[in-house]
């Protein structure tokens, strides 16, 4: 009864943190939902990317990244290269389990394996849980958000003809901990450029160039 | 009776071992000598990374100087901008960071790519025996080949072999293929490759 009564609390707090949707018919609330989940593209699909890091303190530097969904089972796999394509880091995952096939000094660091995959699911991949709100916001954008099962949420935010989209990712108390922009040309459903904004306490930034894209083509695992 | 048959055989295959080893280090003082004529270095080159996910490969190009004794830039110049200068012992690494064009690299990225750009410097140069991380086979045949293999286990964790092809020209390098595992493999072909012109040395000192 008192988890009942916390959980309530959390979801009104939480609901409240959001800006309101406008309601929106039963159609269009479909073909929102469609919409949003046309952001992100069933595999098979490979993606490779030029990932500009901007770190605290001026820290940071350019690799090449490498994201591959395979057909059917959910697995994908992401490395993390050098610009003289050198290996850094590579791990397939799934929604239940990482499995980290190679890990190079510094990306061998606790939790690194696990923020980086994140990181890419939130860009490339539906987020997971139930849809339990879908509207217009005032400004005209059209939103669908998530809930996780662990109460975390993450909307998806579509800017209109041509005007790419925002995926936000929100903690329990409603505060933005990972935005993602995409914008510029479309090519085979994946944004040209895409920018990812850490503000916990991780406090990054990653620019995404996209330099390749393969679709409706198995790889190897 | 049987033992006394295979003596000069076993002896017969040292011999030979011995012989074709010998053969093969003199193959080496070749084209170390051979090197030791080319002051300079200048080539344009593809980089292709093949890895058993990958649909199709990663091609990168650029180009690249050196000059002896060690002087090295290795310039990406596609998909992605980045740059090596070694000189007089100085490694530094530059990438392209938007708007601020290239910027200068700090960090265990730099020293790996010193690394690197050593060994790069000592096979430009042909010497191959006073490599401290591979070990050098000379492979004969049409063209000549060196296959070099790690010495440090650890280091054979992630390269298995290279193997570095020669040109028709003694000495000059044509292609360099970094065997990671048994599917991963970098390939980088050396063209239009000209030999002996004057660098000048700000062009292993400075970025632009």
């Amino acid at each position: 009864m008192k988890g009942l009564f916390i959980g309530a609390v959390l979801f009104f707090a939480s609901c409240g943190g959001l800006p309101k949707l406008g309601l929106v018919s039963a159609q269009e609330q479909k073909l929102f939902e469609k919409d949003c989940l046309a952001v992100f593209q069933v595999g098979p699909w490979q993606v490779v990317h030029s990932i500009e890091a901007n770190m605290a303190h001026g820290r940071g530097g350019v690799f090449l990244g490498l994201t591959v969904a395979h057909e059917g089972d959910g697995s994908s796999r992401s490395v993390l290269m050098s610009v003289e394509g050198m290996v850094l880091f590579d791990a397939s995952f799934s929604e239940k389990k990482i499995v980290v096939h190679r890990a190079l000094p510094p990306f061998d660091k606790k939790g690194f394996g696990e923020g980086l995959i994140a990181d890419v699911r939130l860009v490339f991949f539906p987020p997971v849980g139930k849809i339990f709100a879908v509207g217009k916001l005032k400004t005209g954008e059209r939103v669908c958000r998530w809930r996780r099962s662990s109460g975390e949420t993450v909307e998806v935010l579509l800017k209109g003809s041509g005007g790419g989209w925002e995926i936000r990712a929100f903690d329990l108390g409603m505060a933005v901990v990972r935005e993602v922009r995409a914008s510029g040309v479309i090519r085979k459903g994946f944004a040209t450029r895409t920018q990812l904004l850490a503000k916990d306490g991780a406090n990054y930034s990653l620019e995404l160039e996209l330099l390749s894209v393969e679709s409706g083509v198995g790889s190897e695992r | 009776m049987r033992f006394g048959r295979s003596v000069p055989f076993v002896f017969g295959m040292v011999a030979a071992f011995i012989a074709g080893g010998g053969a093969w280090a003199n193959e080496l003082v070749r084209i170390r000598r051979a090197a030791e004529g080319i002051r300079s270095i200048k080539a344009e080159f593809v980089q292709q990374k093949k890895l058993k996910i990958l649909v199709k490969p990663l091609v990168s190009t650029g180009e690249f100087l050196f000059a002896r004794p060690g002087s090295i830039r290795w310039e990406y110049k596609n998909p992605i901008q980045s740059l090596v200068l070694v000189h007089k012992g100085d490694v530094r690494r530059f990438s392209r960071r938007g708007s601020d064009g290239l910027v200068e690299d700090s960090g265990g990225s730099v020293e790996a790519m010193g690394v690197a750009m050593s060994e790069i410097g000592l096979w430009m140069g042909g010497r191959f025996d006073e490599s401290k991380a591979f070990a050098p086979l000379f492979v004969p045949g049409t063209p000549n080949r060196v296959e070099l293999r790690p010495r440090d286990k650890s280091m054979a964790r992630f390269v298995t072999k290279i193997v570095v092809t020669f040109s028709s020209v003694p000495g000059v390098i044509e292609a360099l293929d970094i065997m990671e595992g048994e599917c991963d493999s970098t390939h980088i072909e050396f063209r239009d490759v000209k030999l002996n012109l004057e660098i000048q040395e700000k062009m292993f000192r400075d970025a632009k």
